[in-house]
Parts: structure tokens; sequence; C-alpha cells
């Protein structure tokens, strides 16, 4: 099953989710998205931030955490953020994207994970949106993605 | 059960916390000792000493000598302890050539310059490839692959309705949402999946949130 097509009617994405649009801060400014993931065995679905110019997708320590991740064996990697920098790993795990409608998407990813890490769970282009096809449609918070 | 009137203390985090402060243009380079090294004669020419112009073209390195999910398990003598991020302590076990290609791919991945680092690895002599530091690393940076799932969770409305109205109340906050019902709201993630298991489930698991 598709929902979006190409001009020439190949497919373009195979699933559809519902996004949730949240102020960044108590006081207002730029409005996030999160769209919907489950973490390799986590068990139930998360919000991740979807965040394009995010190099890693990262999860939240907590989260890592409860997938037995931060003690793993993955490549070293120091990031720099708004919050600071940090050490941690690169893991490949598979994440789940969770569709409403058509096909929902398993993807095998790589994350970064640390112990250190104070913020939340994003969703970023190297080793996870690099290969997927998506696109929002604001009118109705529709997130719509499929493999490439 | 639930937090009826959540801790005023909460996480703060700006805004795009994970957006990268990246410098203007930087174009990585490796340092002269491993670029004089990889360009030995065993190196094929092809291999990019400094890198920087065309990096964005991608290896192909969809397959991995090592399979992705097996990579943690399958190499224990490299698992270092918890919450160490020692650089080197794995290197000990690469042959020299190797080493050398871990370095400049390390450089590289620490420049944001993935698509190099994978041509880079991509790019290595045969003795090298065969090393398992060189096989888990072309492995961990393998792009990744989709493959359509059944799994399906439809129907959050309920949820994102609740966050919008009431998130603002719980920042700081997990909070673990069926329907437009808290079940839970907690400080850490250990105490919410606590919290869940005393809770009656329903037919599907809660959408867990952490409140930023």
């Amino acid at each position: 099953m598709s929902l979006l097509f190409f001009d020439d009617r190949t497919p373009f994405a195979a699933g559809r989710a519902e996004f949730v649009d949240l102020p960044a801060s108590q006081q207002g400014g730029t409005a996030k998205i999160y769209v919907r993931i489950e973490p390799e065995s986590f068990g139930s679905p998360i919000d991740a931030e979807l965040d394009t110019g995010a190099t890693w997708s990262v999860l939240n320590a907590e989260v890592a955490e409860a997938l037995d991740l931060l003690g793993g064996s993955g490549e070293p990697l120091k990031i720099s953020t708004r919050l600071g920098e940090y050490p941690g790993r690169l893991e490949r795990i598979r994440v789940d994207i969770l569709a409403d409608e058509g096909a929902s998407l398993t993807v095998d990813a790589t994350v970064w994970v640390s112990q250190d890490w104070p913020g939340g769970t994003f969703v970023g282009y190297r080793g996870l949106l690099e290969r997927i096809r998506f696109a929002l449609d604001p009118s109705d918070n529709s997130f719509y993605f499929g493999g490439l | 059960m639930q937090t009826a009137t959540p801790p005023s203390q909460s996480t703060q985090l700006g805004a795009d916390a994970f957006e990268l402060r990246r410098s203007p243009r930087h174009v990585p380079s490796i340092d002269g000792r491993t670029a004089a090294a990889l360009a030995q004669p065993q190196i094929p020419p092809s291999i990019p000493a400094q890198t920087g112009a065309g990096t964005e073209q991608e290896s192909g390195l969809g397959q991995a000598a090592t399979p992705p999910m097996a990579s943690r398990a399958s190499h224990p003598h490299r698992r270092v302890m918890r919450g160490g991020y020692d650089e080197t302590s794995n290197l000990l076990h690469a042959n020299k050539d190797a080493l050398l290609f871990v370095m400049a791919a390390r450089q590289l991945l620490q420049a944001e310059q993935v698509p190099a680092a994978r041509h880079l690895l991509g790019a290595a002599p045969s003795h090298v490839l065969s090393d398992p530091l060189i096989a888990s690393l072309r492995s961990l940076l393998s792009p990744p692959s989709a493959t359509p799932s059944r799994k399906n969770d439809a129907g959050r409305s309920l949820e994102y309705k609740w966050l919008r109205a009431e998130a603002p109340r719980y920042r700081g906050l997990w909070v673990a949402l069926s329907g437009d019902r808290l079940l839970a709201s907690a400080a850490t993630l250990l105490e919410i999946r606590e919290l869940l298991r005393r809770v009656p489930t329903s037919e599907r698991p809660p959408l867990i949130h952490r409140v930023e």
C-alpha cells in the first residue's frame, strides 16, 4: 500500500502517522515536531524530535540505558551541541517508525548514545533519515514516510 | 499513581537542543602523519588522503562484513567498561594498517564527514577490510536499511491532544498516556516503567513522552 506517489505513480511513501508539534520551552519558541518511534525492544512507542539538522539520531540517556546500550562497544564519538560537548558512542539498533495508516518502517539504524546526554531523543539524518523518503503536511499534522 | 501537581523543577533544555554547532564551512582533514601513512604503496591511490570536495558521494557499503545486529555481541574482547569512552582500547587488537584506517575514519567522523569515512573504509585493501575492527566500523557506518513492517500504532490523536493541553504542567517529567488518560508521570523513565507495571494495560502499550 502506498499513500503518496510521484507523477509516474511510483510510490513515495507507504506510511502515514500523525505528528505532534509542541513549543520548545515554557516561554514558547519555535514548535518542535515529534514523530513516533519504537527503538528495538523498548516495548512502547516514544516521541522523538525530528531534526534533519542533526548529524546523528540520538537516544535519551534513560532510553539508551533501558535498551542496555550504554555499556556497548560501539564507535566512540564526541558530539558538540547547544547543551555542550558530550562523549558517547555510535550503536547499531533497529528503530521502528510507527504508522497510523499504511506500513510502518523498520530501520536498521545507527544512533548516538551517551550516559551524559541530558537532552531528549532525536531522529537525525545520518544513519536513519538518509535512506527514508519523508514529507510533512502541516494542514493535518501528517508525517508521510517510506523506504528508498 | 499519577502526579496531580507536577513539580516545578524541570529540565529546561533550550530550543533545538541537539542542533549541532557547526563551524562555517569546516573542511575536515586527516592529520599529516595519518595522511602520510595512508599514502604508503600498499594503499590504492583512489583513497583520498585529504578529504573535502566530493565527500558527499556514498561508498555503497550496504553489505557489511559483520551483521549489524551481531556486532555488539560478537566482539566481547572489545567491550569496554560501562560508561567508559576510551577511544584507544580497542585499537590494540587491530593490525597496523587497519589502525591507520581507523584513525583516519575517526578523524572524518569527528568532523561529521560520514560519507568520506564510508568511502575511506570502503576503499581499504582486502587485508585491512578483513580486520574485525574495520569490519565492525564499516558495519556501524553502513547506510541504514529500511523495510516495511506490519507493526501499527494507529490513532494517537487523543494522546497528542492531551500533550498540547497539559504538557506545560509536566515539564521535565516522563508521562505515559493512553488515549486522553494520563496513566503515570515520573521524574525518571525507570520510575514510570515501574509504575506502568502496576497499571492494568489495555490492548496496546501507552505512548511514553518526556516533556521538554
